[in-house]
């Protein structure tokens, strides 16, 4: 239990010193935190419309104006924070988990079975990731859950080629063959040998993965596919921006810029902690 | 050689009948009679009749499948809903307007990003290193859309700069030019930094290798050992990298299309959803799979001829 | 009468493309030319706001066509273009009704085609009526000419046409909106055509058409009437409001239609010499209610929903104070509308919650509205949405695109339309009354009636107005069924919308009382009309 603790306290003085990786970790508390607490945060209800006051610019009643049903931008922001939260907590979190599965069986697990999920994996791979997610939404209808399961098959494979390497290159440890000829379980050496090793790299990975999964999130509601009205989720406050542009850029400027800062705070910050706590993952940073 | 060029070939053959065959179950594993889904609403139990026996639907599977390849080898990749016409003719009326796009961004992107990384790689630490890695990390991730929303309204909108629709005139090589410059930007963006990081990080570790050691130990201009032989090889990653960034390069050319009402693929694509046009969308994807494989092949293929390490089995990027 | 039948194979009913379809095509904003400044007097450049299918009169199917076909034919009667729906002599220089089912015409003489067929004659007016309503042909528009029976011949220049029983909308449906075409020249191509007419004899003549891109017509040297003011006319087929206000203002348009939000910008920066005309459109928004759906089998639960509806925030918001809360169905300035509505624009949430209450609802009283995919239609929705909120009933909103709502109230296309609730509804009416009205009949339960509402004194008044051509009766009883409608609870009326125009002030356009350009009457602005 110490050492967990003294693991992070270490890895936190490390980030200290990098002045990026701090600016990411407070971003991404910044976000976190204005997501949770949108409720109360928000001056308004994102959802009231005030038909007189539409396209407004900034004023002190709206600091970032008003869209085109005279709802308040910067509540709609703050509550759409929740939305893209929603979707990386759980795209990442069931994707994560299957495609360690699929991977630690391909790495660990028959010739021929590892063969086969690498066909399958590079198959799904093989589509323009929103080209398929297009393609699956025209057969069963826009909507969150579709949105969110599409992320979800198609960002498998990516975890699971990841975690079939480094369990290949564990695999023929020392200390794993020592296991193996005593007789251990394949699931004892997964989960406990092959498993913490992996880990660390893989949540690192995995954090540096929610900006584009919110990329993909806003980018489908932005094409009008992911949540339905009145829901407010940054995609769909820059899709509506996009009809009103000339009328107010107001829900354009305020729509990107979460999307940026999740982008940068993410980015920084798992950077920052890869750079920390394996610097030998920095070789592989190209391959995704 | 020769030997690694056919696995691969087969390879992405392979891989292509299984995502062909995934987008042909997809359509049968959908509630309701695949006529319906291919016809969409426009469905009458008359025209539902006729297409299901027209396209042997009432066929078991595997024959609907091989005569899915059989028309797909031909060329057919059936027929529009809404205008009758050859969807492969609407398909690839629509495609140079991508290609151009997808180019022009990775050109410009690779024109920018490899000397940056260059300079970053032989300067190491220096302020221009600094900044080039802080804004690389920052434009990777951002969504293209947004950067092309912002260009739209910034250059396009606001300072009347550039035009904000459209591909350009017919024939117009300079107003097409300018057409591209903003959905270039918006989308080749991320890619600067990505291939500046790259190049540097290549280039960084060939540059300690000993056949360059000794090259600069015989005293050769340290520009000609970065042109000569460092470069060659810190290419390698980038090409690798080039050939996957134009599977993502067409989903993002998808929104740049769209925020700057362009024709092109991805649009085509967007609309055929929307109308629930189902040949179109299936066209469309087939043909920017087959595009995305094919180019991840010959990427491979390259990386492999300008680095014979790279041909051990089961080496894949 | 007044059922749309489904002809043809592919089952397309007018409707289903008489809306605006932004989706059917593609930006074409790479097709126009490089001249920057139309020709004054020479060259119309105009936007359409979709691609044409074909001129052939049986087939066409949307306002889109009638735009182009009105320039290129002559029908025996057309519209004035004052702005009103009254008709003018065209073809024939006399047209009465003799009686309730005869009507007596005679044309002008001298009116020749353009391929070489000759004059027109009685018997091309016969030829052309004939054969919309002729089996054979599976004419989707037959339904438009209504009780016709056949056209008399007299001789070479008069006849007389014969209906089998009084029908009140023939002028305006029929005789003012079908074209007169060559016997010969039709016949000669086979009976029937597509986009290419073998014959013109109106002002300007079909010269071309680039699919997707534009239509082009040119003077016709042969016209009798009014000279025609531009030797060529471009149509551009624009499905995007946008490109097309892009494309106005680089100078490669005189005439688009815009959207609506984009008044305000082009208010603030007009283009240099430019103006914006807003005119009334003629279609029909409304909030229907299925009232067989045992959410809403209560009147009162309907009545509160409508009192709920602030209509006039919806259109406020949706488009941007321009346009009107609706009397009903039909639009101002036609024979017909309402002078006022029962239930106030504005709504009384007060009366919706007590009624609500009354009903003993328990709310929150979850409802589905199911939707059209248009940018329009989703903002009045989410008013809707929220000033239903306020009173206690949380509204889903259903997004469809445009092929798949459309068949979702129909019977043919399975059990869903059962558990459709609230819906957000448009179509485009026409030139008679009866054209807006006619979907709301117990015949049209399972097709375009999706509220399943059926009262048999509107069936009564349907059938009557349509057999009398007395306007003050025909007034009095299409008032009374909207009456009837908006007691029914089924109906919340929202508005008929607008058409912005801009349009450069080299050119003075006319347009009709629907909105649609009549390009006969487009001059360039020195000449006199």
């Amino acid at each position: 239990m110490s050492s967990r603790a003294g693991y992070l306290s270490v890895t936190l003085a490390s980030l200290r010193k990098d002045p990026l990786g701090m600016m990411g970790l407070i971003i991404v508390v910044v976000i976190l935190l204005t997501s949770i607490f949108a409720s109360q945060l928000a001056p308004h209800d994102p959802l009231e419309v005030d038909v007189y006051n539409r396209l407004q610019n900034p004023t002190w009643h709206h600091w970032l104006g008003t869209d085109q049903l005279g709802r308040d931008v910067l509540s709609r922001v703050l509550f759409g924070g929740r939305i893209a939260l929603k979707v990386a907590l759980v795209a990442i979190s069931v994707s994560l988990g299957i495609g360690l599965l699929l991977g630690m069986m391909a790495g660990f697990g028959p010739v021929w079975l590892d063969r086969l999920l690498v066909v399958c994996f590079d198959t799904l791979r093989s589509f323009p990731t929103i080209m398929f997610a297009l393609a699956i939404v025209a057969l069963t209808g826009p909507s969150l859950n579709t949105v969110i399961g599409v992320i979800i098959i198609t960002s498998i494979p990516v975890y699971a080629r990841i975690v079939r390497t480094q369990t290949q290159a564990l695999r023929d440890n020392d200390f794993i063959l020592a296991e193996r000829a005593m007789g251990a379980s394949t699931s004892r050496i997964l989960g406990h040998h092959i498993l913490p090793n992996i880990a660390a790299p893989l949540l690192i990975l995995a954090s540096m993965d929610v900006p584009a999964v919110v990329g993909m999130e806003a980018g489908l509601s932005f094409l009008g596919l992911g949540v339905s009205p009145p829901t407010a989720s940054w995609g769909s406050i820059l899709n509506d921006g996009y009809s009103y542009l000339r009328n107010s850029p107001w829900p354009i400027i305020a729509g990107g810029i979460p999307l940026i800062l999740v982008t940068l705070g993410f980015t920084f910050l798992g950077e920052s902690l890869r750079d920390i706590l394996d610097p030998k993952l920095r070789r592989k940073g190209g391959e995704t | 050689m020769l030997k690694f060029t056919a696995r691969r070939a087969l390879l992405a053959l392979i891989i292509l009948i299984l995502a062909v065959s995934l987008l042909f179950a997809m359509i049968h594993m959908m509630p309701g009679d695949p006529a319906s889904v291919i016809l969409g609403p426009k469905a009458s139990p008359a025209l539902k009749a006729e297409l299901s026996q027209r396209m042997g639907l009432d066929q078991p599977l595997l024959v609907q499948l091989s005569r899915f390849y059989a028309d797909l080898a031909r060329g057919d990749l059936g027929v529009d809903v809404f205008s009758d016409r050859e969807v492969s003719d609407i398909v690839f009326e629509q495609l140079p307007y991508t290609l151009a796009l997808v180019l022009t961004a990775i050109g410009g992107a690779t024109l920018l990003g490899v000397p940056l990384g260059c300079f970053s790689a032989i300067r190491r630490n220096s302020l221009l290193d600094r900044v080039t890695a802080v804004m690389s990390v920052a434009f990777i991730a951002v969504p293209s859309f947004v950067v092309a929303l912002y260009l739209l309204l910034l250059l396009a909108v606001k300072l009347r700069w550039f035009p904000a629709m459209g591909a350009g005139a017919d024939g117009d090589v300079a107003d097409q030019a300018r057409h591209l410059v903003l959905p270039a930007i918006a989308l080749g963006l991320g890619w600067v930094g990505y291939i500046a990081r790259l190049v540097r990080a290549s280039m960084l570790e060939v540059m300690e290798d000993n056949h360059i050691r000794t090259a600069r130990a015989f005293g050769l201009p340290e520009r000609t050992i970065i042109v000569h032989y460092a470069l060659r090889i810190a290419i390698l990653p980038t090409v690798t990298i080039l050939g996957l960034g134009i599977g993502s390069m067409l989903s993002g050319a998808l929104f740049a299309e769209i925020v700057f009402s362009r024709p092109g693929i991805g649009k085509l694509l967007h609309e055929a959803v929307i109308t629930r046009n189902y040949p179109v969308v299936m066209g469309s994807v087939l043909v920017t799979t087959a595009f995305f494989v094919l180019s991840t092949f010959v990427s491979d293929i390259i990386n492999a001829a300008l680095d014979p390490r790279l041909r051990e089995s089961g080496k894949s990027s | 009468m007044g059922t749309k039948k489904k002809s043809g194979p592919y089952q397309i009913d007018r409707r289903d493309f008489l809306r605006q379809s932004t989706l059917a095509g593609l930006a074409i904003a790479g097709s126009l030319p490089n001249v920057s400044w139309a020709v004054l007097g020479d060259q119309l450049h105009i936007r359409n706001y979709q691609d044409i299918s074909t001129l052939d009169p049986p087939f066409t199917i949307s306002g889109a066509e009638s735009i182009v076909f009105k320039a290129i034919f002559q029908n025996l009667l057309q519209f004035k273009s004052d702005g009103t729906w009254d008709t003018e002599l065209d073809a024939a220089e006399y047209f009465e009704a003799i009686d309730d089912i005869h009507y007596a015409f005679r044309l002008k003489r001298g009116q020749i085609f353009s391929n070489g067929s000759g004059e027109m004659t009685a018997d091309d007016v016969k030829f052309s009526f004939e054969r919309i309503i002729d089996p054979d042909m599976h004419a989707i528009n037959a339904p438009d000419m209504g009780t016709l029976s056949h056209v008399e011949v007299h001789d070479r220049y008069s006849g007389t046409i014969v209906l089998k029983s009084p029908y009140a909308a023939f002028i305006p449906i029929a005789a003012a909106t079908y074209p007169i075409l060559s016997r010969e020249a039709v016949t000669s191509v086979g009976g029937r055509f597509g986009v290419r007419p073998p014959c013109c004899s109106g002002p300007y003549l079909f010269r071309d058409w680039q699919a997707k891109r534009k239509t082009i017509l040119e003077k016709n040297p042969n016209w009798k009437g009014p000279e025609a003011a531009f030797d060529e006319i471009h149509i551009y087929a624009m499905t995007d409001a946008k490109a097309a206000e892009m494309a106005f203002e680089a100078g490669q348009l005189d005439c688009a239609e815009i959207t609506v939000e984009s008044v305000g910008p082009f208010e603030k920066n007009m283009p240099p010499d430019s103006f914006l005309e807003v005119h009334p459109s003629g279609r029909n928004f409304w909030l229907g209610m299925n009232q067989t759906n045992p959410a809403l089998e209560d009147l009162r639960v309907r009545r509160a929903i409508q009192y709920a509806v602030d209509v006039a925030a919806v259109v406020e918001a949706t488009w941007f104070g321009l346009a009107k809360p609706a009397y009903g169905p039909i639009p101002r300035g036609m024979l017909g509308c309402r002078e006022r509505t029962l239930i106030p624009a504005k709504g009384d949430a007060g009366k919706a919650r007590a009624l609500l209450k009354e009903a003993g609802i328990e709310l929150p009283l979850r409802l589905r509205l199911d939707v059209n995919s248009d940018a329009l239609e989703l903002t009045a929705v989410q008013v809707i949405q929220w000033s239903l909120k306020k009173v206690g009933i949380e509204v889903d909103i259903h997004t469809q695109d445009n092929s798949t709502f459309l068949t979702m109230g129909q019977e043919e296309t399975g059990e869903q339309w059962q558990d459709m609730q609230l819906f957000m509804m448009s179509f485009i009416g026409s030139a008679d009354p009866y054209y807006s009205l006619v979907w709301f009949t117990s015949k049209q339960l399972g097709q375009w009636n999706w509220e399943r509402f059926s009262d048999e004194e509107f069936d009564r008044l349907n059938d009557l107005a349509l057999a009398t051509s007395d306007a003050a009766e025909r007034d009095r009883m299409y008032q009374r069924m909207q009456d009837i409608m908006e007691e029914s609870g089924c109906y919340r009326f929202i508005s008929n919308g607008v058409m912005p125009q801009i349009v450069r002030k080299t050119i003075r356009p006319r347009f009709s009382p629907d909105g649609y350009a009549m390009l006969r009457g487009f001059r360039p602005a020195k000449q006199q009309s």
